[in-house]
């Protein structure tokens, strides 16, 4: 039986139909759930909190669906081992929940108003992010050590912050920052245009401990075709480098 | 040098506002009745601040007629704390390291108000609560911390 996804739906996502797109490519059922529905989401293997301005990033980015008593449920499913992935406007609600990182039961990290020398405000381009390696989570199983992927990111507030330096040390050591920005050949220079957003540690994406819940602001679903990757165009339904995060995902459900 | 603050309100239905409303009202603090949202600026300048504060709420940039009023509060002026019967609450929320560039290089270059040195941008919120003073500043940081500001990046001051 192949693994069903929930693609959650707040008031303001916009990219559910291509997460459900992207999952089903990758092998796995799914079904779009609008946040205020009463579905069973237990029966459900895991979660995607797509892309978009849940309630018009009112406040700040992420902050009102993070508020909103589905997320308390996601938050217990995952505790009990249900895969969540969060991209981008996800990334920021799994943020501003504190389930990612998770160390403790508070909010450790903020997306913050990106900085870039060039632009201010919104910012959508194509990057480069490497699997940082090291640990084998949800979302990484079918990726190489250190492999990079190019991916878009359209974003305006990506700029992971962490506070507490201590916390970032035990990020690291933990394995959690699983996704770094990098140039083409995996270095990790933190500058524009390598770090885009001047993420801290050139963060991409961060995990919890336990490596089943993952928040990125990278769009894995937009390049989940290779006709979706710029130059590449002509290779039609051959698949993306975004789509090996949604087979690691059914790979991991097995 | 001087400063000056000038607070930008809204005129139309503040949505953002609203949803505030609604999601502190959700999260079971019912003393809370009114809340009111402007964008906060702080100007440092050097020259008149009264003729400055006519100049700067004229410039379409920050306030627009159409859905903006205002208010400008000159150096030591207090904050207006009278609200009827509702205990009233200032909060500021400011994002760590925002000097407002941007507008700052508009300002000063496209519409030539050279006397700003810098300036401070941030978000003031005013909550009316029915409760005593003290009860009030409790649920105002509690508020904060749970949905004004993420202290990763921002600061806030209860005032």
């Amino acid at each position: 039986m192949k693994p069903n996804i929930a693609v959650i739906l707040f008031p303001g996502t916009n990219c559910e139909n291509e997460a459900l797109r992207a999952v089903k490519a990758a092998g796995m059922d799914g079904k779009i759930v609008r946040w205020n529905s009463n579905e069973n989401l237990g029966s459900y293997d895991g979660f995607i909190l797509p892309g978009g301005w849940s309630y018009e990033d009112r406040i700040r980015a992420g902050i009102i669906a993070a508020l909103d008593p589905l997320m308390n449920k996601i938050k217990k499913l995952s505790q009990e081992g249900k895969v969540v992935l969060g991209v981008c406007n996800g990334c920021q609600i799994l943020a501003e929940t504190g389930i990612i990182p998770g160390i403790e039961d508070k909010v450790q990290i903020a997306l913050a108003p990106n900085i870039n020398p060039f632009v201010s405000g919104f910012y959508c381009t194509w990057v480069n992010i490497k699997n940082n390696g090291k640990k084998k989570t949800a979302f990484n199983l079918k990726l190489k050590d250190n492999e990079v992927i190019r991916i878009p990111i359209a974003h305006g507030e990506g700029r992971f912050v962490i506070k507490d330096k201590l916390l970032l040390k035990e990020l690291i050591k933990n394995n959690q920052i699983i996704f770094r920005y990098c140039d083409a050949d995996g270095k990790t220079e933190d500058k524009f245009p390598v770090n885009p957003n001047g993420s801290v540690y050139n963060i991409a994406g961060i995990c919890n401990k336990e490596g089943n819940v993952l928040a990125m602001m990278p769009h894995p679903e937009r390049a989940s075709w290779m006709r979706q990757v710029p130059g590449r165009n002509n290779e039609d339904e051959k698949p993306g480098p975004g789509r090996k995060i949604f087979e690691s995902i059914k790979e991991y459900l097995k | 040098m001087s400063s000056i603050e000038l607070f930008v309100g809204f005129k139309i239905p503040d949505t953002t506002a609203i949803t505030a409303f609604h999601t502190i009202e959700k999260l079971g603090y019912s003393e809370l009745k009114k809340l009111k949202r402007e964008i906060y600026y702080k100007f440092y300048i050097t020259g008149n601040a009264d003729k400055f504060s006519k100049k700067i709420a004229k410039t379409d940039i920050l306030v627009n007629a159409n859905k903006n009023n205002y208010r400008v509060k000159k150096e030591g002026e207090q904050i207006n704390r009278e609200s009827e019967d509702l205990e009233k609450i200032h909060i500021l929320v400011k994002d760590i390291g925002d000097s407002g560039v941007g507008i700052l290089k508009t300002l000063r270059e496209r519409l030539g108000l050279k006397e700003i040195n810098k300036m401070e941008k941030g978000i003031f919120w005013t909550l009316f609560f029915d409760c005593g003073r003290e009860r009030a500043g409790e649920i105002a940081g509690e508020i904060s911390k749970k949905l004004l500001y993420n202290e990763n990046y921002q600061e806030c001051r209860i005032l």
